[in-house]
C-alpha cells in the first residue's frame, strides 16, 4: 500500500458539479492527510454524496481538480483510482457467494488465485465472517452484509476507503456496533477514510475531522468538539445539536447589545456581527435580572422530558429554548417572568456565508 | 332458553357458509364448463383419436407406426433443429435490441421500439411473403443480382420465424433488462471491473431468468408456427405443416392426432418452464437506484447501427409485401397497379367481412370470458381458484394447429349437442377466443390486481352487495384492461391462421387464411394485397379505438387506461 505521509494526500481544489442547471457542489477546496478519517456531514441534498462520488470517479466534476499523492486524477476512471467504496445498500452481487464477492475486486486487479484466496480469508477473518464464506448475500443479516461489503472494499488494499452512509440501512443496535468496528479497523489499518453521513453522532464517533456541508458548500471544517462547541455559522450550530440564535445589535468596535443592555462575549467579535448562538443547556436560571448578561424572559411553555426540562422562553421578543437539568419542581405557568443568565464564555458570535 | 341463545347466532353463519360454498362451486363451474368444452374436450378428442382404433381397442400403434417411419423421424428432427436455431437467433438479436434501448443512449429509441413491434400488427406469414419476395425464386435479389439463392427450406423457415418471434422475445427481455440497479454497477466500477466484466457479472446475472424465459417462449412460438413453414418450407417438413398435410391432404386423422400430441408435448414443456422461470425473475428492490446509461459513442454508435440494421430488415420484409401488392407483376414489371386489389378470386372481399365479423365477435366474447374468468378466480377459495387458474392458462401451451385439429375432431360430430356450431363463424370466433385465452385472462387478472382492494371493501362496508360492487366499482376500474383485451383479441383474430386452417368452409374463410390459400395457389400478388388490407384494417381499428378511448376520457370522464398494451 502506498501510504504517503504528506498532509495533502488527497487534494480537492475548486470542485464544482451542476445537475440540470442546479449546482450540487460548488467551490470545494479540501485537503485530506494520509491515514486521516474525514466525515462529510450535512442534511440530505447538501451535496455530500455528490462530493464523495466525485472523489470516487463515479461522477466527473464540471470544475476543479482532484489529486492523489500529487498526481492529478480528475479524469481517471473509477477502476483505475483504486479506491474502495461501501454503499448504503450494501450492493453485494446477489448471485455471488460471500467469498466470491470479496474476491471480485482481486480478480479484476489480476491477483493470482492463491494470493487472492489467502486475502479473502484474511479479510473475512478481519470482519469475523470467515464461517459464512460460502453463503449468498441474502442469507446474511444487514449488518453481516455490510461487513462483507467492507471486506470487499478493503480486500485489494485501496488508497482510500469511501463510505456512503454505510450504517443508515441498519437498525440502531447493529449500527452502533458496526460504527465502532469501522473506527477500529480504520485506525488499525491506517487507511485514509471518507465517510458520508447525515447523523452527527456517527460523524463524531468515526471521524478525526468533520466537514459540515450545506447547499453544496463547506460550512465548517473541524474536529468533533470544535464543531460542537465553536460553530462558525447558525447552520452548523443548529445542525450539530440544538442552538438558540439571537439577533443582537453590533457596533463597529465589536460591542454587542441585547434587549437594550450590553452583552458581553468572551470571544472576539468581528465588526458587523449581528447574531450570536448559545446552546439550550448553557443558559442558566438565576435569582434576579440584575448584573451583566442577566435578562428577564417570559415563559411560553414548559415540557418535562425526564432527565431535563425544556423551557420555551421569550427574550427580547425572540423565542429561545432552555434545558434545565436536575431541578425537580418546576412549576412555571405561561406568562411568568423569569431571569436568565447567558454565560459570556458560552456565547458564540456567528458568521454568515 | 339459554341453549337457544347460544345456538341462534352460531347456526346462522354455518348455514350461510354452507350455502356460500355451494354457490361458489356453482360459480366456479360456470367458468369451468366453457373452458372444459372449448379447450379440454378438443384436446381429449385428439388424444383419443391418436390411441383409439376403429374396432374399439386402445393402443399406441399409431405412435409406433409414426416413429418407425424415417420420413417422420426426419420431420421431428427438422422441427427441433430449425426451432432451436431460430430460437437462439431470435433471443440473441432481441437481447441486443433490448440492450441497446435500455442500456445505451442510442438516439430515436421510440422509433426502434415501434418498428420491432410492427410484426404484431400483421398476419404471421407476412414475414414469409416478404422473405419470398426478397430472396425467393422470383425475388428481387435473385432477379437483379443474378444470384441463385434457394431460400426454401431450413433458411427460409429460420429467417421468417426469427422475424416473427422478435417482438415477443424483445418484450420479455425489455422487462428483464429494465430492472437495473445502478448501485451494483457503481460497486463493480469501484472494484476495478471494466465494461465487459460488468456486463458479465452484473447485467447478465440480473437478466438471467428473463433470457431463459425468452428462450422457452421463443421455442414454443417457433415450434408451433405454421404459416412461415407453409410458405417457405419447401421440402423441409416440420410437424406443424405435417399435421396439415396429413389431415387436409390425406384425411389421415389418426396420424394427424399423433403429430398433434407430439407437437403439444414440447410446447407444454416449454410453456411450463417459461412460467416457472418467469416467477423467479427477481423483482428489483424498492431502494434500487435506477440505472441511467451515459452517452458514449463508442457503444452508442455500433448499437445505433445494429438497431438500424434490424429495423431496416423488419421494415424491408414487411414493406416489400406492401410494395409488391401495388406493382403490376413483381419483380418483373414494377409499374404501379391496383389490379391485385380487385381480389377477383372466390371469396374475394367477402373473406375480409368474414374476418371482421369473426374478430369483432371474438373481441366481444373474449372480453366477457376473460373478465368474468378473472373476476371469478379472484373471488374463489384457494383450491377451486388453482384449478380454474390452471384451466385458464392451459391454452398458452396449445399450438394453434393442435387446437384447430381438436375442434374439427370434436365438433364435426353430429352426436354432440353443440354440433350446430360446426361450420359457423361463431365457432371460428370461439376457437380464437380460447386459443389466446391465457394471455387475455392474464391481462384481466393484472388489471384486477391493480385495483386497490380497499375500494371494493369500502364499497361492501357501505352496504353494497357483491354484484353492486362489481358493477359500480370493479368493472369501471378495470375497463382499461377490458379495452386492452378487446384490442388484443381483435388484432390476433384478424391475423391468426394456424388454429383456423382446419375450420374454414366455403364462404366462411377468414382473410388471413385466404392469404395463405392464395399464396399456396401461386397467386402471390393477390396474397400480398390481401395481407396489406389486413394490416391496414388492424391499424385503422386500433387507431379508431384509441381515438374513441381518448374522446371518452376527455368528454365523459372515463378512466384513462394506464398503458394500452399492444400485445
Amino acid at each position: 500500500m502506498t501510504t504517503h505521509q504528506a498532509a495533502d494526500f488527497l487534494r480537492l481544489s475548486g470542485i464544482g458539479k451542476t445537475y440540470h442547471g442546479t449546482p450540487a457542489v460548488r467551490d470545494i477546496d479540501l485537503t485530506i492527510a494520509a491515514g486521516e478519517s474525514v466525515c462529510f456531514l450535512g442534511p440530505s441534498g447538501c451535496g455530500k454524496t455528490t462530493l464523495l462520488r466525485l472523489i470516487a470517479g463515479l461522477e466527473t466534476p464540471d470544475a476543479g481538480h482532484i489529486s492523489l499523492n500529487g498526481a492529478d486524477i480528475t479524469a481517471t476512471p473509477p477502476r483505475s483510482r483504486h479506491f474502495g467504496m461501501v454503499f448504503q445498500s450494501y450492493s453485494l452481487f446477489p448471485h455471488l457467494t460471500v467469498g466470491k464477492n470479496v474476491a471480485y475486486g482481486l480478480r479484476c486487479r489480476k491477483w493470482n488465485a492463491a494470493d487472492a484466496r489467502r486475502r479473502v480469508l484474511e479479510m473475512l477473518d478481519l470482519v469475523q465472517l470467515a464461517d459464512h464464506i460460502d453463503k449468498l448475500p441474502n442469507q446474511l443479516s444487514g449488518g453481516q452484509q455490510q461487513r462483507v461489503a467492507l471486506a470487499r472494499a478493503l480486500a485489494a488494499q485501496p488508497h482510500v476507503l469511501l463510505l456512503d452512509e454505510p450504517f443508515s440501512a441498519l437498525d440502531a443496535k447493529v449500527r452502533g456496533q458496526l460504527r465502532a468496528d469501522v473506527r477500529e479497523l480504520q485506525s488499525r489499518l491506517g487507511i485514509t477514510t471518507i465517510l458520508v453521513t447525515h447523523d452527527q453522532e456517527e460523524a463524531m464517533a468515526v471521524a478525526d475531522r468533520i466537514v459540515v456541508m450545506n447547499r453544496g458548500q463547506i460550512e465548517q471544517i473541524g474536529s468533533g468538539p470544535e464543531i460542537y462547541h465553536a460553530p462558525d455559522t447558525a447552520f452548523v450550530g443548529r445542525f450539530v445539536g440544538d442552538m438558540n440564535v439571537l439577533q443582537v445589535l453590533g457596533d463597529t468596535e465589536g460591542r454587542l447589545m441585547l434587549a437594550g443592555k450590553p452583552l458581553s462575549v468572551n470571544e472576539a467579535v468581528r465588526p458587523g456581527c449581528d447574531r450570536v448562538g448559545i446552546r439550550p443547556e448553557s443558559i442558566q436560571l438565576v435569582q434576579d435580572a440584575i448584573g451583566p448578561n442577566h435578562f428577564q424572559a417570559s415563559v411560553l411553555k414548559t415540557q418535562f422530558l425526564g432527565k431535563q426540562t425544556r423551557l420555551d422562553l421569550l427574550l427580547d421578543g425572540q423565542e429561545i429554548q432552555v434545558d434545565v437539568y436536575g431541578l425537580r419542581d418546576i412549576a412555571f405557568v405561561p406568562g411568568d417572568l423569569i431571569p436568565v443568565f447567558l454565560p459570556p464564555n458560552e456565547i458564540r458570535p456567528l458568521n454568515e456565508h | 332458553m339459554s341453549t337457544e341463545l347460544t345456538a341462534g347466532p352460531m347456526a346462522g353463519p354455518i348455514r350461510w357458509r354452507l350455502g356460500r360454498g355451494q354457490i361458489e362451486i356453482l360459480i366456479a363451474l360456470l367458468a369451468m364448463l366453457p373452458l372444459a368444452l372449448f379447450v379440454l374436450y378438443p384436446l381429449w378428442t385428439i388424444l383419443r383419436e391418436s390411441m383409439h382404433h376403429p374396432d374399439g381397442h386402445w393402443s399406441l400403434d399409431y405412435y409406433d407406426l409414426y416413429i418407425r417411419d424415417p420420413h417422420f423421424r426426419q420431420t421431428i428432427f427438422n422441427t427441433l433443429n430449425v426451432s432451436f436455431w431460430a430460437t437462439m437467433a431470435t433471443v440473441l438479436i432481441a437481447f441486443g435490441y433490448a440492450y441497446a434501448l435500455k442500456r445505451t443512449q442510442a438516439p430515436a429509441k421510440w422509433l426502434w421500439h415501434s418498428v420491432i413491434l410492427l410484426p404484431l400488427f400483421a398476419p404471421s406469414l407476412i414475414q414469409a411473403l416478404g422473405v419470398q419476395f426478397l430472396l425467393g425464386r422470383n425475388g428481387v435479389v435473385n432477379r437483379y443480382l443474378g444470384t441463385d439463392i434457394d431460400i426454401y427450406g431450413f433458411w427460409g423457415i429460420l429467417i421468417s420465424n426469427v422475424l416473427y418471434g422478435l417482438p415477443h422475445a424483445y418484450l420479455v427481455l425489455m422487462v428483464a433488462l429494465s430492472g437495473a440497479d445502478a448501485r451494483l454497477y457503481d460497486a463493480a466500477k469501484m472494484l476495478g471491473a471494466g465494461g465487459f466484466k460488468r456486463f458479465l457479472s452484473v447485467t447478465l446475472p440480473a437478466a438471467k431468468y428473463g433470457i431463459l424465459s425468452a428462450v422457452f417462449l421463443g421455442f414454443a412460438i417457433n415450434i408451433s408456427e405454421f404459416g412461415n413453414p407453409m410458405v417457405l418450407g419447401g421440402d423441409y417438413n416440420v410437424l406443424a405443416t405435417e399435421i396439415y398435410n396429413q389431415v387436409a391432404g390425406q384425411a389421415n386423422f389418426h396420424l394427424g392426432a399423433v403429430i398433434g400430441v407430439l407437437l403439444l408435448l414440447p410446447v407444454l414443456v416449454a410453456v411450463v418452464a417459461e412460467k416457472w422461470i418467469a416467477r423467479r425473475q427477481s423483482s428489483i428492490s424498492a431502494q434500487a437506484t435506477p440505472y441511467r446509461p451515459e452517452r458514449s459513442w463508442r457503444l452508442d454508435g455500433p448499437m445505433l447501427l445494429f438497431l438500424g440494421g434490424v429495423a431496416f430488415i423488419i421494415v424491408a420484409v414487411m414493406g416489400v409485401v406492401i410494395v409488391a401488392s401495388f406493382t403490376r407483376l413483381w419483380p418483373y414489371n414494377l409499374s404501379f397497379s391496383l389490379q391485385h386489389y380487385r381480389l377477383d378470386v372466390p371469396g374475394g372481399y367477402g373473406a375480409l367481412w368474414v374476418s371482421l365479423k369473426m374478430s369483432l365477435m371474438a373481441a366481444a366474447i373474449g372480453v366477457v370470458v376473460a373478465t368474468i374468468g378473472a373476476l371469478i378466480v379472484q373471488k374463489l377459495s384457494s383450491r377451486l381458484r388453482q384449478v380454474l387458474y390452471l384451466m385458464s392458462v392451459v391454452p398458452a401451451a396449445v399450438p394453434g394447429m393442435v387446437l384447430g385439429l381438436g375442434y374439427v375432431m370434436a365438433f364435426n360430430n353430429p352426436s354432440i349437442p353443440v354440433y350446430w356450431l360446426y361450420g359457423s363463424i361463431l365457432l371460428l370466433s370461439l376457437c380464437t377466443v380460447y386459443h389466446y385465452h391465457a394471455q387475455a385472462f392474464l391481462i384481466a387478472t393484472t388489471g384486477l390486481k391493480q385495483i386497490d382492494n380497499g375500494l371494493q371493501e369500502a364499497s361492501q362496508t357501505l352496504g353494497a352487495g357483491v354484484l353492486h360492487t362489481t358493477r359500480h366499482v370493479t368493472l369501471p376500474l378495470i375497463s382499461p384492461a377490458m379495452i386492452n383485451i378487446g384490442m388484443f383479441y381483435f388484432m390476433h383474430s384478424m391475423a391468426t391462421i394456424s388454429a383456423l386452417i382446419f375450420l374454414v368452409a366455403p364462404g366462411k374463410t377468414p382473410a388471413a387464411v385466404s392469404v395463405l390459400l392464395l399464396n399456396d395457389a401461386g397467386n402471390w400478388p393477390q396474397a400480398a394485397a390481401f395481407a396489406t388490407i389486413i394490416m391496414v384494417t388492424i391499424v385503422v381499428a386500433i387507431a379508431l379505438i384509441r381515438v374513441l378511448v381518448w374522446l371518452g376520457s376527455r368528454l365523459m370522464a372515463w378512466p384513462q387506461p394506464r398503458a394500452l398494451q399492444t400485445i
